[in-house]
Parts: structure tokens; C-alpha cells; sequence
């Protein structure tokens, strides 16, 4: 646009006066200037509409100016040294040297910046109007625009090929910072405001004159360049470690590198950028290496664990979750771990032999027996102290992460998931584990709560909760527990009942009423059987006639289906007839007394007498041994023997002997009755160990009681206690042990199949037709509380129940395979 | 379908009645002559004439009298020694799948045993066959012959197999009596149970696994799946028919473990 004719005088007259302001303002000689008058020159000049010449003189001039009086002395500071130094990484000069050198060229980009941004904010000033006419013209840029453009244009960008490189003064500006943020990061002092400055001239530049928003030099430019050489100066610094620190140095490095990035992006260099270069941390520092880091002998997270190092772990937890939210390489670590000390755990047990007691505790065997050799355990007590030391082991375990969870990994959900699966897996891959807990309540609830306060009787409770809760085959541990407790039940074992009924409840909480429904029956038989003999008393009583041989009677009255097995008769009570045991006449007619009395409320019950689960206390009169005239067999010794049911059985067989008589193994056996297993034991335990010898058997050897052997009543027995408890002995008891478990195996996994049958057809019967896989699915969920069925079971259990036409084969509309409900 | 009146009801009890048809056939038969009684039960009688004819029934009882030997047969059931004289009359391989083709036919309730009433309502049941042995034969020949292709037929027969083969009221069937069936239906003229691709012997590896693995008999779940796996592994030799979630049986999915297993070891031999 030609400026209309005979302006011209005037438009250069305004102009020559700016020129001179312009000149002045960069040789930081305006002090006398009037920019109220400067103002109006440049206002006129817009009216006048030479606005656009105005506009090109001034930016002719700048570029003028920058060749002339900025650009020379930056150059001078571009030595060949520095770009050497800087760019091609050319050893030579000292980091001193090379710090100073570097120092001096960015002070000289900040000087002439601020000049330059200076001068150019008091320019615009002055073509303030030339600014807002601009609002009208949008072909061109602002001035200010494109003056402060002038110095990225001019200087930044200008090649350097006189100095014989082809890269660009912003290249040189670039790798100096770098430079002496890598000499920061190495050690070094450096001029933290400077460089700042010196970004921030970054910052305010924009990629073009249009200054958009994200184009801002810094982030074109700079940014990538800056994260790209932290990247390799972590990258190198992060190999170096792997050679020369163990784990924890890395963490702590890490850690404090990460915090450093953090301050340097306040302090340095931009707080735009600080996600950024921390990403770059965390990508090299941690993520790359971390599972070298935690595989390290002795210092990895192994050792960390098993050392409780919790401010290792702690930091450890941090630097894992800001690389990865699942935590994958922390959550397997510690899986793998409790599996294996899980695993550690079992295999100690395994080999520690446990038939020397090791404490003093336990030496008192679950039975409560004094041991007649102190320091051998019987195979039961034995059993009892690897169950205790399994749960406290498996405690102190669960404890220990706990611990490492609650301080070291903030709690965090996932880890607590995992850690609660690791531990329900190797519980679960432990095969004695449901026996173990069983046992472990049982041995609590026996003795081990004795003396203690009620905050450590809870504390006993909460652990066996804890265990239980892991436990995977719920109903086997219920086997065990039903087993355990009618133990404690039927020989008064039980420290404490309220702890018992404390333990139902909690297990109600836990797992539900229909766990613990058997267990209540059994307290429930056991109350109505102290009021049953207390009733039975008071009508003997009143019958009047007092007897003076009368024996005592205490019942207990079982109801079959919430009592285990065992008890009820090794037979089971369907065939119980053939293993009766004849009963001495004494004890038949009570017997006979008490059904009598038994059923005048309760028409049509029927009673089954179980020997094997009741004790007896007799008399004993052992009388004096003639031709002794002192000493205790000079006189009638008295004793009161507290003897199972079998064993007072087998006693009363010798009342009626006359001396110098004996009874045959096998006779004893036909006139009681009495399963050969459980008579050996009778017969071990009355002849065999020297507190309890109230019967001599014919070879005095100290193994068991066989048949063949002959049995005689011990006259010259004698004992310093008057009441005498003879233990229960099982003398073939390892074996039977093992017997045992495989029984209880075997009726689980009976029990487990009718359980399932009972599933598929309730499930069935209400769905009328399923497909094959939802089946499956419903029937785990419904037998999850119990156990975790195997599906290999559950299809046997369909293919037996199609087999008993319950159910048959079908199809569902996309041709899956199902099944139907036969009515 | 709006409920019958008690017109339509009468109706329909009176058809029942007269013809000795199902409901079924008679609400049909109504329906089409708009429930006018006697229009229904004369197209009735014109379309059953030719082959429900009571003079069909009478021959076929004949035919079974000739075969029966009054020495030793009961009156409606032809012993061991006359079902055997027939079966080979009408051309039936006794070691073959004809046997229990000719069985699932007569509807015999067990092996070496014809019933009058089976032999009546299955011949019958044949469109076109006169009450004659050689007649019999020959259709019973065509029938031998679409066995292979005819997966439908073949189905019923080998069921059938379960059935017949049972030994008194046995609810399965013995592992060696099983095994002598499959050899039997799998083999010409039933279907052969090789694959159809590279000829797996699916048969002898099958009897191979049982006699190995396999001690209880067979149940009829067994019987039946095993037929259907047969068919599926026929096609598709890599067995990618089956898999571990499926509702297979148990011996199926030890079959199938058992035959890779060993598949691998014959590889890496």
C-alpha cells in the first residue's frame, strides 16, 4: 500500500525521530525521551495509513541492529573450545575450565536477552498504536511479535558455519545447559538463576510470530533434547549401578534422584517439564532394571524380607507404585517369597524330629498324661507340638508381612490380596493343615490357656480364626474339630467352657450356623447329661433301697449324628451289636437301672453303651502279703484307679481269680468282648508300665500285650498316690495314626461326594435344564464355603447321577452340551 | 390353539373309539373334515388300508407262526435256535452290526430272542414289505447297506446295541461284552471308526486305553457318548472337537490325555 503522495516529508520526519528513540532505547540511553511525543509520532504515522512502512522500517532496523551490535559479541563467546567441548563431547579442557567457559557464553545470551526483551517491550510502548491498528490487519504479526521473534530468528537460530560447524547457536545455547545440568547431577556447584534465566528466555520465545500457546520454544525445542540426554545420562548411571551398589543404594539413589529432578525443575529449569523428566527417571532408573535389582543376592528383596529391612521396602513400595499401579514385579516377589518360607515352614517340621520333647511345655502330652518316660512323646503328643509349632511358625510368617504391609506398603489392596492368596496357597498345598488347626485349638483349649488373662485368651482365638480362614477344605477341618472336641468333651478335658463356647461363636461368625450346628449338639448333649445323671441320682434315691456296692454312675447321653465316628464305635453304631462288649453283671444291671429310668420320658430311644469312650474309677483292695512284716505290703493297700471303661471291664474279670490263677489273652478276649485292638491297649497299660502294673503278664518284656500272652493280678502292687490315673495307651499307635488319617480321608471324601450328588440335583431340580459349564460353575459357588471341588469330582458325580437317572444328556439351543432334570 | 368344545371332545372320543387310533391322529383326521365324524373316520380307513391293514397284521402273525418251533417256543417269542434259524434266513451277520440292526427292528429284548408283538409292529412299520422271508431279505439288505451313510439309523442301532446286549436286568454293560460290540458296529457295514484324514485307528486305540486304564463296565452314558465321540473324532483326527471344559465324560477325557500322551511319545521316539 503506497502511502498517498506528498506524506511522504512527514512519514520520514516521524520516523527519523523514532529512529533516533529506537537507537537510544537500545544503547540504554533513554532516560531524556518523551514517549508521550514518540507515541504521537508513531500515532500519526498510523493515521497517515503508513502504518505497514512503519512497521517494516522498524523491523528493518532491528534486523540491523542485531547484526550489528548483538550478534558479534555472542559469537565471540562461541569458541571452538566451547563448541568442541559441548557438542562433540571433545575431551580436553578440566570440568572447571569447561563449567566457567560455559557460565561466561550463557551470561552473554542472557544480557543481550535482556536487553533485547527490554528494549523491545519499551518500543512497543511506543508503537502502541501501531500495535492496535494491527487489531484491523491480521496478515502480519505484532511488532513486538516479531522484534522478540527477531532474536530467535537472528541469533538462536543462526548458523555457525563461520566458526566451521553447521549446527545453530541454539544447539551450542542447549548442550551448555545440559552440560552443566549433567555437571549438577554429578556433583558440581553450578549457577542455578542463571540457567533459569536462560530457560525462561526459552519459555517466553515461541516457535513462530504467532506465539501459539504450546509452541513455545522450550517445548519444541529444548524439552526433547533435555529429556533425551537425561535419559542417557540415567540410562549409564542406572548400568554403572547394576555393576558397583546392591539394592539398597539403588533404591536410596533412585529415590534421591527422583527428588532432585523434582527441586531442579523448580529451581533450574521448568516446572512444565517435571512429569516428564520424572517419567524418564522412573522409566530408566527403575523400570528397566528393577527385577536385576530384586533378584541381587543379599541385598534384594528376598534379603529384604526375610531381614525385615522396612525402610528399604518402604522405598522399594514407593518406587514400584509410580511405575506400575499393579505392583506386578513387588506382588510376585512376595508371592514367590511366602510360598517358599511356607514351604520352609513344612519342611522344617518334617525334619524335626518331635518324640524328644523340646520344651517343658510339651511334656505334658495332649492326653494330659504324665508320660511314663519323660522324654519320649507318644505319637499323638508328637503330633500336637508339629501342629503347634506349624501354626506359630505359619503366624510368625503371617505376622511378619502383615507388619511389612501395615508399614512398609501403605496397605495397599493389591499386595493384601496377593499376600492373602499366597498364604491360603501353601496352606492349602500343606495336606495336615486342617488336622494341624484343629489340633492347635485343641492343645489351647486344653491346657494352653491356663493362667492366661482374657486379652491372651483372645488373642489365642483371633490366631485360630486367622488360620481357619485360609483354610481351603473347611469341611475336613470340621472332621477334626468335631473329633478333637468330643475328646475334650467326654474326658473333661476342657480348660475352660466358656473359652469353648467363645470359639463356636466366633467360628459362627466366621463360617456360618451350619459349621458349627454338630459342635453345639455336642455341648448340648453333654448339659442334658449332667442334668440326665443328676435326675438319675435323685430317682435311685428315691427308689429307697441303698445299695451299699452301689457304683456311681455318670452318663453321657450322645445323640448319633453330631459326635464323630470314632467315638461312636470304631464300627459305626449299624453294626455296633458285634462289637458289644459283655459287661460284668454289676454294671448290666445298672445299665438296665438306667435305660429304665431313661425311658419313662423317652418312649421307644434306643441306647448303645460305647466302652471305648467312657473311664471308670474303682476301689482296689490289694491285700496284704503274708510273711511280709513291714513295709507297705504288710499291709491292705487301698487304691482308687481311674481306668477306661474297657479297663475296669478287664479288671473285674480278676475279682472273682483265685490266686495264683491266670487268664489267657484270648480268654479275656472272648469274655469281654472287647475289640482285639482296643484290649491291647487295655492290657498294655495295666501291665506293662511300672506305675500302673495292676496286672502281670507272664513276659515281662516291655512290648505291647499280644495275644497268647497271660495276664494275673498284681498283689504285691503299690503306688505313693492313693488315686491313680492309668493313661490310655495306644500301642499300636503310629501306625493306627496313619490309619486314622487316611480313615478320615476316605469318609471326607465320601462325605464331598454326597455333598456334590446333593448340589447338582438342588441346582438341578430348580433349574429343570443347564448347560454343561454353568452347572459346574453353580455347583463350585454353592460348595466354595465347604471345600473347593475339583471339577474332575463334579463331572464324575454328573456322570454318576445320569448313570442313576437323576439327570440326562441335552443340548441348548447353540448346541452346548446340558443337562435335564429327570422328575 | 383355542381348546376343543365338548362337541369337538365327543367327537374325538367317538373317533378313538371306533378306529383304535391316538388322540393325536384323530384330532388330526377331524381337523381336516372340519369335525364331521363319519367324513373323518372313512378317509381314516382309505388312507391306513394299504399298510395298517388288520390283513397285514394277520400274515406277519402267520410268518411268525411258521417260524416258531412248537417243541420248544413259547407261543409269542421265538427261542435262541428259531430267532437264530431267521435271522440267518433274512441274510443278518450275526458278527456284524446286521445282528443289532435286526434287533433295534424287531425290537427284541435281548439277543437270540423275538417277540410276536416286536416282530409284528417293526415289520409293519416297514413301508412295502410283504409278510414274506424272501421280501424281509431283501429289504433287510438295503437297509444292511444304507447303514454306513444313514447316521440316524446307525445312532438307533448302536443304541439299541446297549440295550439288547445287557445281560439279564444289568444297568450296564460289561467291559468285554463292550468291547466285542464296538467291534462288531465298527466295522462294515456299519461305520468305521478310523479318522477320515490320516487313518488313526480311533478303534483299536480306543479298546487299547480301556483294556489299560479301565477296569468298571460300561454304563449307558458311557455307551452313548462314546458313539458321539466316535462320529466327532471320525472327522476331525486332531480332536479339536473336544476340550477340558467340556461335558465329556470322564473316560473320554482320560481317552483323550492317554492318546496325546502318547502320541508325543511316539514323536519324540
Amino acid at each position: 500500500m503506497a502511502p498517498p503522495g506528498g506524506n511522504t516529508d512527514e512519514f520520514e520526519q516521524c520516523w527519523e525521530k523514532l529512529r533516533e528513540a529506537l537507537h537510544d532505547i537500545h544503547t540504554r540511553n533513554a532516560g531524556n525521551l518523551s514517549f508521550e511525543q514518540l507515541y504521537r509520532y508513531s500515532y500519526k504515522i498510523v493515521l497517515r495509513k503508513s502504518g505497514a512502512k512503519l512497521y517494516d522500517r522498524v523491523k528493518q532496523f532491528e534486523e540491523k541492529w542485531f547484526a550489528d551490535e548483538v550478534i558479534p559479541p555472542i559469537r565471540a563467546l562461541i569458541t571452538t573450545n566451547l563448541v568442541n567441548t559441548t557438542l562433540e563431547g571433545v575431551p580436553g579442557s578440566s570440568p572447571v575450565e569447561r563449567r566457567a567457559m560455559g557460565e561466561r557464553f550463557l551470561k552473554g545470551v542472557r544480557t543481550s536477552w535482556e536487553n533485547h526483551n527490554m528494549s523491545m517491550n519499551m518500543i512497543a510502548d511506543i508503537l502502541m498504536y501501531l500495535e492496535r491498528g494491527h487489531s484491523q490487519d491480521h496478515s502480519r504479526p505484532l511488532i513486538y511479535a516479531t522484534t522478540i521473534g527477531l532474536f530467535r530468528d537472528h541469533i538462536l537460530k543462526s548458523s555457525l558455519k563461520e566458526n566451521g560447524s553447521d549446527c545453530r547457536v541454539f544447539d551450542i545455547l542447549n548442550a551448555t545447559i545440559i552440560d552443566q545440568i549433567n555437571m549438577e547431577r554429578e556433583g558440581d556447584v553450578i549457577d542455578k538463576a542463571l540457567l533459569r534465566s536462560c530457560v525462561s528466555m526459552l519459555e517466553d520465545l515461541f516457535a513462530t510470530d504467532e506465539e501459539n500457546e504450546n509452541d513455545q520454544i522450550y517445548v519444541t525445542d529444548f524439552e526433547p533434547i533435555y529429556l533425551y540426554s537425561s535419559r542417557l545420562f540415567y540410562k549409564a548411571e542406572c548400568e554403572k549401578l547394576i555393576r558397583e551398589a546392591d539394592t539398597s543404594a539403588w533404591l536410596r539413589h533412585t529415590q534421591r534422584r527422583l527428588a532432585e529432578e523434582a527441586e531442579r525443575c523448580q529451581t533450574t529449569v521448568s516446572p512444565l517439564t517435571l512429569q516428564k523428566i520424572t517419567n524418564v527417571v522412573e522409566e530408566e532408573l527403575i523400570v528397566k532394571h528393577s527385577e536385576e535389582f530384586f533378584n541381587l543376592e543379599g541385598s534384594g528383596i528376598k534379603a529384604m524380607l526375610d531381614f525385615d529391612r522396612s525402610e528399604d521396602l518402604s522405598i522399594l513400595y514407593q518406587l514400584v507404585a509410580r511405575v506400575d499401579p499393579k505392583k506386578a514385579v513387588l506382588r510376585n516377589a512376595l508371592v514367590t517369597r511366602v510360598i517358599e518360607r511356607g514351604t520352609e515352614i513344612e519342611q522344617v517340621l518334617r525334619n524335626t524330629d518331635f518324640s524328644i520333647a523340646q520344651q517343658a511345655g510339651a511334656e505334658q502330652a495332649p492326653d494330659g498324661t504324665e508320660k511314663p518316660k519323660p522324654k519320649t512323646l507318644n505319637a499323638a503328643a508328637q503330633q500336637t507340638a508339629a501342629a503347634i509349632k506349624w501354626v506359630d511358625d505359619v503366624l510368625a510368617l503371617k505376622d511378619k508381612f502383615d507388619r511389612l504391609w501395615s508399614t512398609c506398603f501403605a496397605e495397599d489392596l493389591i499386595l493384601q490380596t496377593a499376600l492373602t492368596k499366597s498364604f491360603s496357597d501353601f496352606i492349602n498345598s500343606f495336606d495336615r493343615s486342617s488336622e494341624y488347626v484343629s489340633l492347635f485349638i485343641d492343645d489351647n483349649l486344653k491346657r494352653g490357656i491356663k493362667g492366661k488373662t482374657e486379652a491372651e485368651v483372645d488373642i489365642v482365638l483371633d490366631k485360630a480364626i486367622t488360620l481357619l480362614r485360609y483354610l481351603g477344605e473347611k469341611d475336613k477341618f470340621e472332621q477334626y474339630y468335631q473329633k478333637h472336641l468330643a475328646r475334650r468333651l467326654l474326658h473333661s478335658k476342657s480348660e475352660s467352657q466358656e473359652v469353648e463356647q467363645e470359639m463356636i461363636s466366633r467360628m459362627k461368625r466366621e463360617l456360618g450356623n451350619n459349621f458349627t450346628q454338630k459342635f453345639e449338639g455336642m455341648f448340648r448333649d453333654m448339659r442334658t447329661s449332667k442334668e440326665t445323671t443328676e435326675q438319675y441320682r435323685d430317682h435311685i434315691r428315691g427308689l429307697g433301697d441303698v445299695d451299699e456296692r452301689r457304683i456311681e454312675l455318670h452318663i453321657s447321653v450322645l445323640a448319633g449324628n453330631n459326635w464323630p465316628k470314632e467315638v461312636m464305635g470304631r464300627t459305626g453304631l449299624a453294626d455296633g451289636l458285634k462289637a458289644k462288649p459283655i459287661y460284668p453283671r454289676e454294671i448290666q444291671g445298672l445299665q438296665d437301672s438306667f435305660f429304665k429310668f431313661y425311658s419313662i420320658n423317652r418312649n421307644g430311644r434306643v441306647l448303645t453303651w460305647l466302652g471305648g469312650a467312657g473311664s471308670a474309677d474303682i476301689k482296689c483292695t490289694f491285700p496284704k502279703i503274708p510273711g511280709k512284716a513291714s513295709g507297705p505290703l504288710s499291709r491292705d493297700r487301698r487304691y482308687e484307679i481311674n481306668v477306661t471303661t474297657y479297663g475296669m471291664i478287664v479288671l473285674m474279670l480278676f475279682n472273682d481269680l483265685g490266686e495264683d490263677e491266670w487268664l489267657l489273652f484270648e480268654d479275656i478276649e472272648e469274655r469281654t468282648n472287647i475289640p482285639q485292638p482296643e484290649l491291647i491297649n487295655v492290657l498294655t497299660s495295666l501291665s506293662v508300665i511300672k506305675t500302673y502294673r495292676v496286672l502281670l503278664k507272664e513276659s515281662q518284656t516291655k512290648t505291647a500285650a499280644k495275644p497268647g500272652d497271660r495276664f494275673t493280678f498284681n498283689r504285691e502292687f503299690v503306688s505313693k498316690a492313693i488315686k491313680i490315673k492309668v493313661p490310655s495307651i495306644n500301642a499300636v499307635n503310629k501306625v493306627e495314626n496313619e490309619e486314622e488319617r487316611q480313615e478320615t480321608d476316605k469318609k471326607n471324601e465320601e462325605t464331598r461326594m454326597y455333598v456334590t450328588d446333593a448340589a447338582i440335583v438342588r441346582i438341578m431340580k430348580q433349574r429343570k435344564e443347564l448347560g454343561h459349564s454353568q452347572l459346574i460353575t453353580e455347583v463350585i459357588q454353592v460348595l466354595a464355603s465347604r471345600f473347593k471341588p475339583d471339577v474332575t469330582l463334579i463331572k464324575r458325580r454328573i456322570e454318576a447321577l445320569i448313570g442313576r437317572d437323576y439327570l440326562e444328556r441335552s443340548e441348548l439351543a447353540d448346541g452346548s452340551p446340558a443337562y435335564q432334570y429327570v422328575a | 390353539m383355542a381348546p376343543p368344545s365338548s362337541v369337538q371332545k365327543a367327537a374325538l372320543a367317538s373317533f378313538v373309539s371306533i378306529t383304535g387310533a391316538s388322540d393325536k391322529t384323530a384330532t388330526r383326521y377331524l381337523k381336516n373334515t372340519g369335525y364331521k365324524l363319519n367324513e373323518a373316520v372313512d378317509s381314516f380307513f382309505s388312507a391306513n388300508a394299504g399298510t395298517s391293514s388288520p390283513n397285514k397284521e394277520a400274515q406277519l402273525g402267520k410268518l411268525f407262526d411258521s417260524l416258531r418251533n412248537d417243541a420248544e417256543d413259547q407261543k409269542d417269542i421265538l427261542g435262541a435256535d428259531s430267532s437264530m434259524t431267521y435271522l440267518n434266513a433274512i441274510g443278518v451277520d450275526l458278527e456284524g452290526a446286521s445282528l443289532f440292526l435286526a434287533m433295534e427292528l424287531v425290537q427284541a429284548p435281548t439277543i437270540g430272542e423275538i417277540t410276536r408283538e416286536g416282530f409284528i409292529k417293526g415289520w409293519k412299520g416297514q413301508p412295502g414289505v410283504d409278510a414274506k422271508i424272501e421280501a424281509q431279505k431283501q429289504y433287510f439288505k438295503r437297509l444292511v447297506d444304507s447303514l454306513s451313510f444313514d447316521r440316524d439309523l446307525f445312532r438307533r442301532v448302536y443304541r439299541y446295541a446297549f440295550v439288547v446286549g445287557r445281560e439279564g436286568d444289568q444297568r450296564a454293560l460289561s467291559l468285554e461284552n463292550s468291547i466285542l460290540y464296538w467291534e462288531m458296529l465298527f466295522k462294515k457295514p456299519g461305520q468305521i471308526w478310523t479318522g477320515s484324514v490320516a487313518g488313526v485307528n480311533w478303534l483299536s486305540e480306543w479298546i487299547t486305553f480301556l483294556r489299560e486304564k479301565w477296569t468298571r463296565s460300561v454304563s449307558r452314558d458311557m455307551w452313548n457318548q462314546t458313539f458321539e465321540f466316535a462320529t466327532k473324532s471320525i472327522d476331525d483326527e486332531s480332536l479339536s472337537f473336544w476340550n477340558e471344559d467340556g461335558a465329556w465324560p470322564g473316560v473320554i477325557d482320560e481317552f483323550v490325555a492317554w492318546y496325546r500322551e502318547k502320541s508325543e511319545m511316539d514323536v519324540d521316539a
